[in-house]
């Protein structure tokens, strides 16, 4: 008997230990992961990020960012894809009112080391500036015959992103933009 | 022995990776910046340190058939602790060390202190062992790291090192590298052992 | 039936837990020198694997996310697996003697096998029901079972040959560890 009251007593100690450090933290870490969501925005776009509205859509997380008379600045979007050679990349995405792309931050990805990391580039994320799905931008590859400049031997990971970067801006317009195209 | 080599086995005598062969897993895994090295060293440390105290002090109340679910209780504790602080105070480093946070609860080190040291040892000696054996474990990772990191990097701390004009060894950073380069540090150390024994 | 193909080859060779995801390397070093014990330990991680991921996936989803005790995660998870060794051990005993001879001495030391815990946590994190997490768990525990028979394999041939004092047994694996985890690399891509 005495062996089973020990370790129960240490678990019952263990688990109010625990509740407790949980309940110190909770706010800390909430607020952790949005210095961090903050940060990444703030390396996007070219304003200052201030009174950011968090927006969740589905499955999919919207970051309004107003200007100083509060009209809407700038909107971050969570997109992702699934094609890349490692598999998923995230990314986070900023593009202005009227849907045209600020800049973009790859949140995860498991792609080849050296290669995929490319993607964060600043030379590659370039040709994306102000680029929106309505100005005539033909959203593929060059090898598929559209207008984006792939990183040399990572098609795949270009591929991906650009999937990526137009699911994004295809949440946008349906979200903001009425559906139109 | 005395309380400076209970300490200072730790580091380099009774090296935990290098020499007693245990921890390999995080050792591997997150050795990929020299910054992660260190951060992980430290977690993993804290949570020794804490557990071989806590393990010290309760370990003669403990019946000896529950001995082991009761260390890992004990262990698993500080190690949730430890998690949650990361994610509270740090998520760059959480998100660098990933799962090898929660994963410190099966590092052999600390259960293999706790069994071998800690339960049979007072307060003292314990957090000396603690300290030594952590610090020792935070030496070799950061070593292991700078060496991955200024190679498949070229960097070390996120800062240049050759100015960016040698391309680095990537296959450093990736798990061939991993296990390749602490081979060498282990035979590397055996090697300095045989010879230092070979002068005296 | 696409989705279970490309689990089983992802979880296997693709993000193989030894040489792509670091798990399990404690029990890979210490346990492959020999073709015998590689495979008792191999089928005991099957075995253990297979039946811890499903349990502590019901236990995170019955338990710990309705009551949002998510930072309990780690403590129930070990304390399920060590008890589930604990189950295995006498329960094999009992059932079966040439069984328990083979894999028997193996299980308590899969109790601190990282690679169990890890892929239970992983098994949580992945988005899987739990069918494809239990599936998720013995792709991963056969990918660790074929790593070490491979590096049993190679190790039982490298005994015999000559090795420079520093390399021998430890680094030595390393360095074979290495070579395997460039081929392993090489499924990378596999999956498109």
């Amino acid at each position: 008997m005495k062996p089973v009251f020990v370790l129960t007593l240490i678990c019952v100690i263990a688990a109010a230990l625990l509740a407790g450090a949980n309940h110190i933290t909770k706010d800390p870490i909430i607020e952790a992961k949005n210095r961090l969501k903050m940060e990444a925005l703030g390396e996007i776009f070219p304003f200052e990020i201030k009174n950011v509205k968090i927006i969740k859509d589905g499955n999919t997380i919207y970051y309004e960012i107003p200007s100083a008379n509060n009209k809407l600045r700038g909107v971050g979007i969570e997109t992702f894809t699934d094609k890349g050679y490692g598999g998923r990349i995230d990314v986070l995405l900023g593009v202005s009112p009227a849907g045209e792309i600020y800049n973009y931050k790859v949140i995860f990805s498991k792609e080849t080391p050296g290669l995929g990391s490319k993607l964060s580039d600043p030379e590659f994320r370039r040709q994306f500036g102000g680029k929106s799905l309505t100005d005539g931008f033909k959203w593929k590859v060059k090898k598929d015959g559209g207008d984006v400049d792939e990183i040399t031997a990572a098609t795949i990971s270009s591929r991906a992103i650009v999937d990526a970067l137009t699911k994004g801006l295809n949440l946008f317009s349906e979200k903001y933009l009425k559906g139109h195209k | 022995m005395s309380a400076l080599d209970e300490f200072s086995k730790g580091i380099i005598k009774e090296n935990p990776v290098l020499r007693l062969l245990l921890g390999f897993c995080p050792t591997l895994a997150v050795t990929t910046t020299a910054i992660n090295g260190i951060g992980m060293g430290v977690a993993t440390a804290f949570v020794l340190l804490c557990s071989n105290i806590v393990i010290s002090i309760i370990s003669k109340a403990i019946p000896d058939k529950v001995r082991i679910p009761c260390y890992i209780v004990v262990i698993a504790t500080f190690v949730t602790i430890v998690d949650l602080l990361i994610k509270a105070f740090s998520p760059e480093l959480n998100k660098a060390l990933g799962i090898f946070i929660p994963l410190i609860v099966v590092n052999c080190i600390i259960l293999g202190r706790a069994e071998a040291f800690a339960s049979k040892n007072n307060i003292f000696y314990s957090i000396l062992d603690a300290l030594g054996m952590g610090a020792g474990f935070t030496l070799a990772l950061f070593i292991l790291a700078s060496i991955r990191e200024i190679l498949g990097n070229g960097t070390i701390f996120g800062m240049s090192v050759f100015g960016g004009s040698i391309p680095p060894v990537l296959v450093f950073i990736m798990p061939p590298g991993a296990f390749l380069t602490l081979g060498l540090m282990i035979a590397g150390v055996v090697a300095i052992e045989k010879r230092m024994e070979a002068g005296r | 039936m696409k989705e279970i193909l490309i689990l089983l080859v992802s979880a296997t060779f693709v993000n193989n837990v030894i040489f792509a995801r670091f798990l399990g390397i404690c029990p890979y070093i210490g346990v492959s020198k020999n073709l015998k014990t590689a495979t008792g330990m191999g089928l005991g991680v099957i075995f253990v694997m297979t039946l811890a991921t499903p349990i502590t996936y019901a236990v995170d989803h019955a338990i710990l996310i309705p009551f949002n005790a998510g930072y309990m995660r780690t403590a129930m998870f070990i304390l399920i697996i060590a008890s589930l060794v604990q189950v295995v051990e006498l329960v094999v005993k009992k059932v079966s003697k040439p069984l328990y001879n083979a894999l028997g001495i193996y299980l308590p030391l899969i109790t601190t096998n990282c690679a169990i815990l890890g892929v239970a946590i992983l098994a949580t994190q992945g988005k899987y029901s739990f069918l494809m997490a239990t599936f998720f768990g013995f792709c991963s525990a056969l990918g660790f079972t074929i790593a070490i028979i491979i590096f049993a394999g190679i190790r039982g041939k490298l005994e015999e040959a000559n090795i420079p004092e520093p390399f021998k047994n430890v680094p030595i694996a390393f360095v074979t560890a290495a070579i395997l985890a460039m081929a392993f690399m090489g499924f990378s891509g596999l999956v498109k």
